[in-house]
C-alpha cells in the first residue's frame, strides 16, 4: 500500500476528530473525539516512520499513546467533577470563563 | 587678612546671632550686631592707612568656590572701592547702634540684627569681590537681605507682599545679570574681573548687567519696589538707601566701567537723568515723609548713573558717599519723628517738631541741606561734580539742574511740614526726643553730612580716585542759587502747613508715581497670573494629565472588543484554533 | 568588593528589619544601614580602595555581574545615603513597621544597585527591582488616592522600561556584551546611535520626569506617604540623572546629541512649566511636586547640554535638589501637623507661633530658589552657564526660573507663615529641628564648598566626541 493511503486515512480521521470536537457538546463524545484526532495523528507518525525506515515516529508514538492515556484519565476526572457541580455533562454549560 | 576681616566680621557676627542668639538679650544681640560691624569698620580703617602710606591693591585669597575659571573666593580692594568700604562699614555700624534702642521692643530682633549683619557682607561682597560670581553672590544676598528686613513686621500683609515685591524685582534684575555672566562667561572663559578688564567690551553683556544694575538701583523702569520698601523699619530704610543696597548700582557701574559697552554707559546716563527728574517731581507729590526720602533716593541715585555713565567716576563716587551721610541722616531722622510721634508717617498730621525734638531737627535740618545741596553742605560739591562733568552733555546738565531745583524744593516742604509748621495732631504735640543711643549716631551722622563735602574738596579726604574737576564759577553759582532758591520757596510755601497749589487729581497721579504700578499690575502681573492659570486648568489638566487618560481609555477599549471573542465556549476555541491551522497551512503551502 | 558591599548591606538590613525579634529596632536599623551607605560611598572617594567586581553569570545573553563605584556614583550614592537615613528617622508610627522598614531598605538596595552596575543586564534588573518596594509602599502605606496614584506611576514607569528592555536587548544581539564599560570603550557609529538613544532615554524621561512625561508626578508625590514621596523625588528621580550620564551619553553620546536640541527645548519649557504651575498651588505636597518637576527638568537640561561646566552643575543640582526637597517634605510635613492640613490656604502667619519653623521653611525656600551661599545656587549656575555655551536660546529661557522661583517659593513663605497669625501651633521640638537641620547644614555647606562634589566629576565624564570644554 502507498503512504498516501495512510496520509489521506489519517487525515481523513484527524477531519472527523475536529469535526466532532467542534461540533458535539458531550464532554464525553468530545473526549472521544479527542482521541480520534491523537490516533490519527499516530497513524500518520508510523506511516512515516515505515516510509522512511526510520524508528523515530514509532517512537513518538509511543509517547502520543503514553499522553494519550493519561489524557483520558485527568479528562475523565475532570468531566465526573464537572457532573457533580453542573449536574451535566454539556461542554456548552461550561462556559464560566466568558470574557 | 585684614581685608579677610573687614568682609567676614559682618557674617561671623550674623551666624552668630542666628545660631546662638535665641538665648540671649536683645540689647546683647544689638551690640553683637554692632561691636561686628564696628570691628570690620575698625579694619577697614587700618587697610585705608595701608594705602595711604602707598599700598595700590590688596588682595585676599581664601580658597575655591566654583569650578569656573576666575570664580574664586578671592578678595580684592583698591583705591576706588576702598572708600566704599569704609563708607558702608561706618554707616552701617552707626545704623546699627541706633536700632538697638529702635527695635527696644521688639521681639523679632534676632533676626533683624542677624539679616542686617548679613546685608552688610554681602554689601562688602559686592564692593570686595574679585570676579563676576562672587559679585554676583553678594548682589542676590542684598535682595535677599532687604527681603528678609522689609518683611520684617511679619505679622503685616503689606510688610510681606513689600519684601516680596522688593525680591521678585531684583531677581528680574539679577536674571539679566546671569545671562550677561553667561555672555561674558562664553565669550571669555573666565569671570576674574582684573582677566575681563583687558578684553573688550561686549555690548549684550554690558546690556544686560545695565538691567541688572537698575533693579538694584530701582532706577526706572525698575524702581517700583523702593517706595513700598517703607514698610521695614526705618533704620532698614536707611540702611538700604545710604549704605547696602541702592548703591549696588552705582557701584557695579564703577567697577565695571572698563567691561562695559560705551553705548550702555551712554543709555545708563540717560536713563539716569530721567529717573532724577521723574523721582523728583514724585517725591515732590508724596505726604508720607520716608516717602519722600524713598523717591529723593532713587532721584539721586539717577544723578549718580549720570555721573558714572559720562565716566565721571570721582563725581559718582563723591556723590554716592556724601548721599550716605546725608540719606541716612535724613532717615535716622525720619525714625527718630516716628519715635517720638508714635510711628506718625503723614507729614500733614505732623508739624511743630522744631521745638519739641531739637536735637533730631538739627540732624534733620542737615541732612535736608545736604539733600538740598545748599553749600557748605555735603551735597552741594558732590553734585557740582556731578554738574561740571555734565558740562559736554547740555541736555544732562539741564536735567541735573532742573532736578537740583526740584529736589531742594522738597527738602524745603518736607522741613517746613515736618518741623515748623504748626502740629496738626495730638501724636505731634506730645513728641518727645529721642534716646541718647539714637541720637548719637543721628548726630554723628548729620555732622558727616554738613562737613564731609568741605573735607573732600579741601583735600583732606582721598577719594582714591583722580578726576575732580574744578567747576566753573558761573556753574558753582547757578547750582547753589537753584538749591536756595528750591529750598527757600518750599520753606516759604509750607512753613503754614499743608496746602495744595496743583489740581487735587494731578497731585495724586503723581503721588501714585504716575501710575507706574498700577500699569505693571495690569500689564505684567495680571497676564503671568492668567499665564499660570491657563497653564494649570488648560495644558496640565486637560493635555498632559488627560492624555495619559487616553492611552488608558484606549487601552481599555480595546480590551472590552478583544473580550468577545472569549465567549467561554471550549467548541468555539477549538474552531478558531482549527481555522487558525487551516490558515497558517494554507499561507505556508500556497507561500 | 565595596561597590557590592554597597548593596549588600542595606539587603542585610532589610532581613534585620524583617525579623520579629528586631522589630523595635527596625527604623534604627533601616535609618543607620542607609547612613553606613552614605559614608562607605563617601569614603571610597577620598580615599582610593579597590571597588569593583565582576562575577560573569549567563554569558548566553552577555550578562555578567560587575559593579564598580567612581565619583559620580559615589556623590550620588552618598545623596541617597543621606536622604534614605532621613526618611527612615522620619518614618515615626508607621503601621506594620517591620514590613515597611524591611521595605523601605530593599529600596535602598535597589538604587545603590542602579548607582553601581556596570552591566546593562545587572543596570535593567536593579531599575525595576526599585519599583516594587516603591509601589507597595505608595500602595499600602500612602494617603487618600494611593491605588489610583500607584498604578498610574506604576504603569507609566513600565511603559519607559519596555522600550528600555527592548533598548537592553538590542544592544546584546548586536555586541555580544552588556559591560557598560567595554561598550563604552568601543561606542557603535555615530549613525546608528540615536534609535538605541532614545530607547533608552525614554525610560529615563519618564523617571526624570522630563516634561511632558510628569503625568504621574503630582499625583504620586502627593497619594504617597511623606518619606516615600521625599526618597521618589530626592533619590529615585537622580537615577534617571545618573542613567543619562553613565549610558545615554557613556554609550550613545552622538545618538544623545542628535536628539539634544528636541530634549534641550523641553528640559527649557519645562523648567519654566513647572514653576509657573508651582505658583497655582495652594497643596504643599503638589507645590512641591511641580517645583521639582521644575527643577529637575533645570538638571535635564544641564546633562543634555553636555559640557564639564554643565555635567558638573547637573550633579550639584542633583544633590542640592535631593538635599532641599527633602527638608520641604519634612517641613510640610511639619506644617501639616501643626494646621492639619497640607493646604496653604488653611496655614498663615505660622511665623509668631513657631519661629523655627519658619526660619527652617525659609532657608529651605531660599536654597530651593537658588540663592547664592547656598547649594541650589552653585547647581543652578553651573547648569545654566554650561548650557548657555551650547545651547543659549534654551538657557535664557530656563534662566527667567530665576523669577518664576522667586514667586512661588516667597509666596510660599508669605502664604504660610507672614499675615495676621491665623494659624496656630508649637514650635519645632529638638526631634524634629534634628531631622531637618542637618540637611540644612549640607545645603550651606555644599553651597559655600561646591568644590566637594565638583572635584569628583572629572573630565571623563564629557562624551569624548562631544569635546572638551
Amino acid at each position: 500500500m502507498p503512504t498516501e493511503a495512510y496520509l489521506l486515512l489519517g487525515a481523513g480521521l484527524f477531519a472527523l476528530g475536529a469535526a466532532g470536537v467542534v461540533t458535539r457538546t458531550s464532554a464525553l463524545s468530545v473526549l472521544i473525539a479527542v482521541e480520534l484526532m491523537l490516533n490519527a495523528v499516530n497513524l500518520t507518525f508510523v506511516a512515516a516512520a515505515r516510509r522512511y525506515a526510520q524508528v523515530d515516529g514509532g517512537v513518538i508514538a509511543f509517547f502520543v499513546i503514553a499522553v494519550a492515556a493519561a489524557e483520558v484519565a485527568v479528562g475523565l476526572g475532570i468531566i465526573i467533577d464537572l457532573a457533580r457541580r453542573k449536574t451535566s455533562v454539556d461542554v456548552d454549560d461550561a462556559a464560566d470563563l466568558r470574557g | 587678612m585684614t581685608l579677610a576681616l573687614v568682609v567676614a566680621l559682618p557674617l561671623a557676627g550674623a551666624i552668630v546671632i542666628a545660631l546662638f542668639g535665641g538665648r540671649l538679650s536683645r540689647s546683647l544681640i544689638g551690640l553683637i550686631a554692632t561691636g561686628a560691624l564696628a570691628l570690620a569698620f575698625g579694619a577697614a580703617l587700618a587697610i585705608a592707612q595701608a594705602f595711604a602710606a602707598g599700598k595700590g591693591t590688596l588682595v585676599a585669597e581664601l580658597g575655591p568656590w566654583l569650578p569656573i575659571r576666575g570664580a574664586d573666593l578671592t578678595l580684592r580692594i583698591d583705591p576706588l572701592t576702598l572708600p566704599l568700604v569704609v563708607m558702608v562699614t561706618g554707616i552701617s555700624a552707626l545704623i546699627c547702634l541706633y536700632s538697638i534702642d529702635y527695635l527696644g521692643h521688639d521681639t523679632g530682633a534676632q533676626r533683624y540684627f542677624a539679616a542686617l549683619d548679613l546685608f552688610v557682607f554681602a554689601m562688602l561682597l559686592i564692593v570686595a569681590a574679585s570676579n563676576l560670581l562672587l559679585l554676583f553672590a553678594g548682589w542676590e544676598l542684598v535682595g535677599l537681605c532687604s527681603y528678609l528686613l522689609i518683611a520684617h513686621y511679619r505679622e503685616r500683609p503689606v510688610a510681606a507682599s513689600a519684601g516680596v515685591k522688593a525680591f521678585l524685582v531684583n531677581r528680574v534684575g539679577d536674571a539679566a545679570f546671569l545671562v550677561g555672566i553667561f555672555v561674558i562667561f562664553a565669550s571669555f572663559h573666565t569671570v576674574a574681573l582684573d582677566e575681563l578688564t583687558t578684553r573688550p567690551p561686549l555690548l549684550a553683556a554690558s546690556a544686560l548687567l545695565l538691567v541688572g544694575a537698575l533693579a538694584k538701583s530701582a532706577q526706572l523702569p525698575l524702581h517700583v519696589w523702593l517706595p513700598d520698601a517703607m514698610e521695614g523699619p526705618t533704620p532698614v530704610s536707611a540702611l538700604i538707601h545710604a549704605a547696602t543696597m541702592v548703591t549696588a548700582g552705582v557701584v557695579l557701574l564703577l567697577r565695571l566701567a572698563p567691561l562695559l559697552h560705551g553705548d550702555v554707559l551712554s543709555d545708563a546716563a540717560v536713563i539716569g537723568a530721567a529717573t532724577a527728574l521723574f523721582a523728583a517731581i514724585v517725591a515732590l507729590a508724596q505726604t508720607d515723609h520716608k516717602r519722600v526720602l524713598a523717591w529723593s533716593t532713587i532721584s539721586q541715585i539717577g544723578l549718580m548713573f549720570v555721573g558714572a555713565g559720562i565716566g565721571a567716576a570721582f563725581a559718582a563716587l563723591f556723590h554716592l558717599l556724601s548721599h550716605a551721610f546725608f540719606k541716612a541722616a535724613l532717615f535716622l531722622g525720619s525714625g527718630s519723628v516716628m519715635h517720638a510721634t508714635d510711628d506718625e508717617l503723614d507729614m500733614r498730621r505732623l508739624g511743630g517738631l522744631a521745638r519739641r525734638t531739637p536735637l533730631t531737627t538739627l540732624a534733620f535740618a542737615c541732612g535736608a541741606l545736604g539733600l538740598a545741596a545748599i553749600p557748605p553742605a555735603a551735597g552741594f560739591f558732590s553734585k557740582e561734580q556731578i554738574a561740571a562733568a555734565a558740562l559736554a552733555h547740555p541736555a544732562l546738565l539741564v536735567v541735573v539742574l532742573a532736578t537740583s531745583a526740584v529736589t531742594a524744593l522738597y527738602a524745603g516742604r518736607l522741613f517746613a511740614l515736618v518741623f515748623i509748621a504748626p502740629a496738626a495732631s495730638e501724636q505731634a504735640r506730645g513728641a518727645h526726643e529721642s534716646p541718647p543711643l539714637m541720637l548719637a549716631p543721628l548726630l554723628v551722622l548729620a555732622a558727616g553730612a554738613l562737613v564731609f563735602g568741605l573735607l573732600v574738596s579741601a583735600g583732606a579726604v582721598p577719594l582714591g580716585v583722580a578726576g575732580a574737576t574744578e567747576a566753573p564759577l558761573a556753574l558753582s553759582v547757578t547750582s547753589a542759587a537753584l538749591a536756595v532758591a528750591g529750598a527757600a520757596l518750599g520753606l516759604a510755601l509750607f512753613w503754614r502747613g499743608p496746602r495744595s497749589i496743583v489740581p487735587l487729581s494731578l497731585a495724586d497721579v503723581a503721588r501714585r508715581g504716575f501710575l507706574i504700578d498700577d500699569l505693571y499690575a495690569a500689564a505684567l502681573v495680571a497676564p503671568f497670573r492668567s499665564l499660570a492659570r491657563l497653564l494649570d486648568t488648560g495644558s496640565e489638566a486637560l493635555v498632559v494629565q488627560r492624555s495619559v487618560d487616553a492611552v488608558a481609555w484606549i487601552v481599555g477599549r480595546g480590551g472590552v472588543i478583544v473580550r468577545r471573542a472569549q465567549g467561554g465556549y471550549v467548541r468555539v476555541y477549538e474552531a478558531m484554533l482549527l481555522a487558525a491551522a487551516v490558515v497558517l497551512l494554507a499561507y505556508w503551502s500556497l507561500r | 568588593m565595596i561597590a557590592s558591599a554597597l548593596v549588600a548591606l542595606p539587603l542585610v538590613a532589610a532581613a534585620l528589619c524583617a525579623a520579629p525579634l528586631l522589630s523595635r529596632w527596625s527604623r534604627t536599623i533601616a535609618a543607620v544601614a542607609s547612613l553606613a551607605v552614605a559614608v562607605v560611598a563617601f569614603a571610597t572617594v577620598v580615599v582610593p580602595l579597590a571597588t569593583d567586581a565582576r562575577i560573569s553569570w549567563a554569558a548566553v545573553l552577555g550578562a555578567s555581574y560587575i559593579v564598580d563605584v567612581d565619583g559620580v556614583s559615589a556623590i550620588f550614592i552618598t545623596l541617597g545615603g543621606v536622604v534614605f537615613a532621613v526618611g527612615a528617622a522620619a518614618s515615626a508610627h508607621v503601621p506594620h513597621r517591620r514590613a515597611y522598614f524591611a521595605l523601605w531598605c530593599l529600596l535602598v538596595a535597589a538604587v545603590d544597585g542602579v548607582f553601581v552596575a556596570r552591566d546593562l543586564g545587572l543596570f535593567f534588573v536593579f531599575w525595576e527591582a526599585m519599583l516594587v518596594p516603591l509601589a507597595i509602599l505608595m500602595w499600602q502605606w500612602g494617603g487618600a488616592d494611593r491605588r489610583g496614584a500607584t498604578i498610574r506611576f506604576l504603569l507609566y514607569t513600565m511603559a519607559g522600561s519596555a522600550l528600555l528592555l527592548v533598548g537592553v536587548v538590542s544592544v546584546a544581539v548586536a555586541r555580544g556584551t552588556l559591560d557598560i564599560d567595554a561598550l563604552a570603550a568601543r561606542p557603535v557609529p555615530a549613525s546608528a546611535q540615536l534609535l538605541p538613544a532614545l530607547l533608552f532615554l525614554a525610560a529615563f524621561a519618564v523617571k526624570l520626569p522630563l516634561f511632558p512625561f510628569h503625568a504621574w508626578l503630582p499625583r504620586a508625590y502627593v497619594a504617597a506617604p511623606i518619606p516615600v514621596a521625599l526618597a521618589l523625588s530626592g533619590i529615585v528621580a537622580k537615577t534617571a540623572v545618573y542613567a543619562i550620564i553613565r549610558i545615554g551619553l557613556g554609550l550613545f553620546p552622538e545618538g544623545v546629541a542628535q536628539a539634544a536640541p528636541a530634549l534641550v527645548a523641553l528640559a527649557a519649557v519645562g523648567t519654566l512649566y513647572g514653576a509657573l504651575l508651582a505658583t497655582r498651588q495652594d497643596d504643599l505636597r503638589r507645590l512641591i511636586a511641580f517645583s521639582s518637576l521644575s527643577h529637575l527638568n533645570l538638571i535635564g537640561l544641564a546633562v543634555f547640554a553636555a559640557t564639564l561646566t554643565s555635567l558638573r552643575g547637573a550633579v550639584v543640582a542633583s544633590v542640592s535638589h535631593g538635599l532641599v526637597v527633602a527638608a520641604l517634605f519634612l517641613l510640610a510635613a511639619m506644617l501639616a501637623r501643626r494646621t492639619s492640613s497640607f493646604a496653604l490656604s488653611r496655614a498663615g502667619g505660622l511665623a509668631s507661633s513657631a519661629p523655627v519653623l519658619t526660619a527652617f521653611s525659609t532657608l529651605a525656600v531660599i536654597a530651593a530658589i537658588g540663592v547664592p551661599g547656598t547649594s541650589g545656587f552653585a547647581g543652578e549656575f553651573l547648569s545654566l552657564a554650561g548650557t548657555y555655551e551650547r545651547y543659549p536660546a534654551a538657557a535664557i529661557t530656563a534662566t527667567l526660573v530665576v523669577i518664576v522661583a522667586a514667586v512661588y517659593g516667597l509666596g510660599l513663605v508669605r502664604r504660610a507663615f507672614h499675615g495676621p497669625p491665623l494659624a496656630t501651633g508649637p514650635d519645632l521640638g529638638w526631634r524634629e529641628r534634628a531631622l531637618v537641620a542637618p540637611l540644612l547644614a549640607l545645603v550651606l555647606v555644599v553651597g559655600a564648598a561646591p568644590w566637594i562634589v565638583t572635584d569628583h566629576v572629572g573630565q571623563e565624564i564629557v562624551p569624548a566626541s562631544l569635546g572638551a570644554r
